[in-house]
Order: C-alpha cells, then sequence, then structure tokens
C-alpha cells in the first residue's frame, strides 16, 4: 500500500530494498503504519506522520532498527542511516530510479546477509611515565604491536568467515577493537562459535559479540 | 531489549567499551553554542592537532619497525612527541577539554581520531 | 542468548584483564545500535533531521585526509616527509 503524498506532512524513511511487503503488523517510529514507494526492482519503507523530529533517544533507535530487522526476513534491505525525512514520496521516487544500479548491486551484495560486530579488549598495561623520547615511542610500539598481535589472532580468522569485513576506527586510546562482518544468514552459528573458540584460545582479551543487525557498515561505497 | 543483541559476552569483568557514555555517544556534535564558540574553536583546533600527532606518531613506529630509523633519531623523535604530548595536555587543561571532547564524534563522517 | 563464562577459578586471570572502565554489557548492545544507526546506512539526500550543521563540512576534507593516508598505510605507500 501507498499514502497520498499529499496528505503528509514529513515522511520518514527507514531502509532501500527487494520488491517485498512489509510485514502485517509491524509498525514504525511512533507505531505509524508502514508503506512502500515502488520503482521496480527497487523500493523504499516509509512512515507518514503529520509532523516528526526523528529524536535519537534508544526506544527510537530501537524502533528503526527493528523495522530494518523484520523487513530482512522478507528480502534484500538496505538500511537506512537514523533520521532521514522527506516531505514527499516524490524525491524518494526519483531517488530510487537515480540511483537504482547502485542499489541494486548493494542488494545483491546483502541479500540473505546479517552484520555481526565483534570487540576485543586488550588488558591496559600501566608503564611508568616514559623517561626518554625512546622510552616513550618504544611503549607505544609495544601498544601498537599488542592490537596488532590481538588482530591477527582473533579479528583475521574471523574475516575469513566473513563475506566482508569493515574495521571501525579505534576510539580513545586503542584498547577495544571494533570490526564488523557481514555474514549468511546461515554462517551465523559457526560463527559465533568461531568467536568463543577464539575466546577459550586467547584469554589474554576480552572478546564480545552482538548482532544480528542489518547491514549497516556494508551499504555506504563513498565511506567505505 | 539490549540483551537480545549480545550473542557473545567477554569474561566477567573484563571489558569491551571504548570509554563513551551513552550521553556522549548520543549528544554527538561540536558545541555551536555561540557564546561557547571559543571552547568550541579551541576544540577543533586541538583536535587537529591531536590527529596529526597520531599520524605522526603511527608514521614514526611504521618506520622503527621497518628499521628505518638510527637510535639517534628515535631518541629525538621521542622528545618531540612527548613534549607535543606534554604541551597537549597543558593546553586541554588550559581549555577545560579532556580526551573525550576531542574525540569528536562528527556526525556522518564518524570519529576522527 | 547470552552465555556467561563460569571462570570463578580463574578469578586472577580476569582481574589481569579487567579494565578500569566499569563493563555493562547490556550497553555494548545499545553502542553498537548507536554506531550503526548514527554512522551507518545508507545516506540520502533529504531533509536529514541530523542534519550536518556548517562546522562539520570543515570535516569533510579531513575524513578525505584520513583514508586516503589509512590507505596508503595499508599499501605501505611512504608518505612525504
Amino acid at each position: 500500500m501507498t499514502a497520498t503524498p499529499a496528505m503528509t506532512a514529513t515522511i520518514y524513511v527507514y531502509a532501500i530494498t527487494d520488491p517485498l511487503e512489509p510485514p502485517e503488523g509491524l509498525r514504525g517510529l511512533h507505531d505509524a503504519p508502514l508503506a512502500r514507494i515502488d520503482a521496480g526492482p527497487v523500493c523504499a519503507v516509509y512512515s507518514a506522520h503529520d509532523q516528526l523530529e526523528p529524536n535519537p533517544e534508544p526506544a527510537v533507535l530501537w524502533r528503526h532498527d527493528q523495522v530494518v530487522e523484520r523487513l530482512m526476513e522478507a528480502g534484500g534491505v538496505l538500511p537506512l542511516r537514523f533520521g532521514t525525512t522527506f516531505g514527499g514520496t516524490d524525491e524518494v521516487h526519483s531517488i530510487l530510479v537515480r540511483e537504482r544500479a547502485r542499489f541494486e548491486r548493494l542488494l545483491a551484495q546483502v541479500r540473505g546477509c546479517v552484520e555481526l560486530s565483534v570487540r576485543v579488549g586488550i588488558a591496559p598495561v600501566s608503564e611508568p611515565e616514559a623517561s626518554s623520547g625512546t622510552a616513550y615511542l618504544q611503549s607505544r610500539l609495544r601498544a601498537s604491536h599488542e592490537r596488532e598481535d590481538a588482530a591477527e589472532r582473533v579479528l583475521r580468522p574471523l574475516r575469513e568467515l566473513a563475506k566482508a569485513s569493515s574495521q571501525r576506527t579505534p576510539r580513545g586510546d586503542g584498547a577495544v577493537l571494533n570490526e564488523s562482518y557481514l555474514v549468511g544468514r546461515e554462517a551465523v552459528a559457526p560463527f559465533i562459535a568461531e568467536v568463543k573458540a577464539l575466546q577459550a584460545r586467547n584469554d589474554d582479551v576480552a572478546v564480545s559479540c552482538t548482532g544480528p543487525w542489518g547491514p549497516y557498515s556494508f551499504v555506504d561505497e563513498v565511506a567505505g | 531489549m539490549s540483551h537480545d543483541k549480545i550473542l557473545v559476552d567477554p569474561p566477567d569483568g573484563s571489558s569491551v567499551e571504548d570509554g563513551r557514555s551513552l550521553e556522549d555517544a548520543l549528544t554527538r556534535r561540536v558545541n555551536a553554542d555561540p557564546e561557547r564558540v571559543e571552547k568550541g574553536l579551541a576544540q577543533l583546533v586541538l583536535t587537529i592537532v591531536e590527529l596529526l600527532r597520531q599520524l605522526m606518531e603511527r608514521q614514526a613506529l611504521h618506520r622503527i619497525d621497518a628499521g628505518q630509523l638510527s637510535d639517534e633519531q628515535i631518541e629525538r623523535l621521542g622528545q618531540t612527541f612527548l613534549a607535543l604530548s606534554r604541551r597537549m595536555d597543558e593546553l586541554k587543561e588550559q581549555f577545560e577539554l579532556d580526551d573525550r571532547d576531542l574525540n569528536l564524534d562528527l556526525g556522518p563522517l564518524g570519529n576522527l581520531l | 542468548m547470552i552465555e556467561r563464562a563460569n571462570r570463578g577459578s580463574e578469578l586472577e586471570r580476569t582481574n589481569r584483564a579487567r579494565g578500569h572502565r566499569v563493563s555493562a554489557p547490556h550497553d555494548v548492545g545499545l553502542i553498537d545500535l548507536i554506531d550503526r544507526l548514527l554512522d551507518g546506512g545508507v545516506v540520502l539526500a533529504g531533509d536529514i533531521t541530523l542534519a550536518a550543521a556548517d562546522v562539520d563540512l570543515v570535516y569533510v576534507g579531513l575524513r578525505a585526509l584520513i583514508s586516503s593516508v589509512a590507505t596508503a598505510e595499508r599499501k605501505g605507500i611512504p608518505l612525504p616527509r
């Protein structure tokens, strides 16, 4: 079903998808019903609102994500970044038509896959304040090697189990590595088993895994 | 709700969090309040300096790893980075900025540091 | 499904791995959600409510710089002194 653009003030877009039907009873932000914009092989799923200021509060974020997840059960989905609104459906339709080839390519890559996020926490080693330039750089070198070593031991085996991987810039002092993996649904269970096995084999680091997520990290070619 | 997403937990007591609070993660913008423009500008400038410092340090570490630097060069470079690091601490204190302020969440552009 | 490791006898080792940050596993899920929804996903040129403020434009060039440096590092290309 599609809403009439003239009757809506704001539409909120959740994802670009294969031609699929949003599951019955699935609601969007503020429990608004979902609708679809059709552009042949690519569609967009949205909800219509009288007025909307998408506030990134946890409950609202979870709802956006829940919509993405339920849609993924029905077909290939390119999740949108949170907060995308338009004045009507025409503009979205134009974008779908214009970018059709790119979206089709991305949909083919992520169809049937989910994203898993893995974190590796490295134990901080408290070192005395460096007394010389050489000592300073040596301690930085040690920390850098520790990170590379942890990535090699834990992240490299996981990359080989995934269709694609995307490392996130380490935040703060770099004591936590974070990498995302695109994994086919059928490969999720063996992947999780491998994460647990890697934790067991590497007890000097802390390993965690969250998911399954929509393929948020694998749909933005520009940011890559 | 969050519990549904955790597939593998780290061992008890271990941390895989990067130190951000939820508030930090959600309020992600450089403070554009005109009354605090000066602090916002300092934040921007120091972030860039910190970014460049990290990039240069990484380059130096690569060169050390590759054995391209003499002991003298290593000591001199190290002293420079140490001095820079100390100066940064002073500036941060002066402008009342901490490490989290300099690890700016830049919206769609992701974290710089 | 959450599986908590039972490592009572290995408390010493986990103490060694204990970071100075408090571990709150339930927040990891929320942090990952925020990372994905606010930093990831397709960006359409709409009336994005979380619109990039003017100040963000300053960082566009920096991000390109970082990407090119990161790529150069990965490929082992030495950067100019």
